[in-house]
């Protein structure tokens, strides 16, 4: 399990842009299953009610990262990496998580050609499943 | 600027549109699916983005869009994407 400190020095986000909480599973350059609770004061709370959906499509990218960025610093643990969310492919939303939620974010490495690392994602509040879809990202090392 | 928020901007452009189709001020639209969505550049401070929407096709409340955000002529990111429509009943009508 990886707590918010584990997490900001694996990902470059940080306070408004950091969209997940916790790590609860992880299986390094594979997959893992990542948090974020929704407190109703955080800022894109901010008339209305709803997680947007882009920022949902976001905090998975992030899980995705850490993934990524877990086992380059399994390998080397000075390693520098640096990801890129590059793109969605048939993305569906069922609805959008409210205030007060926990979002359960499940990402698996399905593909992986070069740099560029194909992700089957789902998302989760409690057992309903309320989106899910494929993401591509860019991760590049350097050692 | 963050890759999501330029899809944001599309899809703000595009419930905008929606907007206008439907008596002004009586719908919402909510995003139902995303396709083919590429970050091809970054967009930095000072850049002005440009977002172009296009209606695809509509059935029933589903409006199909296609989208682009162009920075000086440039695509920085482009997608496919699907609104719902919801038309708010708010007072009366006299």
């Amino acid at each position: 399990m990886m707590e918010s400190r584990d997490i900001q020095k694996l990902l470059p986000h940080r306070y408004p842009f950091l969209l997940i909480d916790r790590i609860i599973e992880i299986e390094p350059g594979k997959k893992g299953v990542g948090l974020k609770n929704l407190t109703g004061n955080e800022w894109f709370f901010q008339g209305h009610s709803f997680y947007p959906p882009n920022l949902l499509l976001e905090s998975l990218a992030q899980v995705g990262g850490v993934v990524l960025a877990s086992k380059a610093r399994e390998e080397n643990p000075q390693a520098t990496v640096q990801g890129l969310f590059v793109g969605v492919s048939d993305f569906t939303f069922r609805r959008c998580p409210a205030q007060g939620e926990q979002v359960r974010l499940k990402v698996e490495v399905i593909q992986s050609l070069a740099s560029i690392y194909k992700f089957s994602t789902e998302a989760f509040v409690e057992e309903e499943k309320i989106a899910g879809g494929q993401l591509l990202l860019s991760f590049v090392r350097t050692s | 600027m963050p890759g999501v928020m330029t899809l944001e901007g599309m899809i703000q452009s595009a419930l905008l549109l929606i907007d206008e189709l439907y008596s002004r001020g009586k719908v919402t639209g909510s995003l139902e699916k995303v396709d083919r969505l590429k970050f091809k550049k970054p967009v930095v401070p000072g850049d002005r983005v440009e977002f172009q929407v296009q209606l695809i096709s509509q059935e029933n409340y589903l409006h199909r869009f296609k989208g682009k955000a162009l920075v000086e002529g440039a695509t920085a990111a482009e997608a496919d994407f699907t609104l719902k429509a919801s038309i708010r009943e708010v007072g009366f009508e006299l």
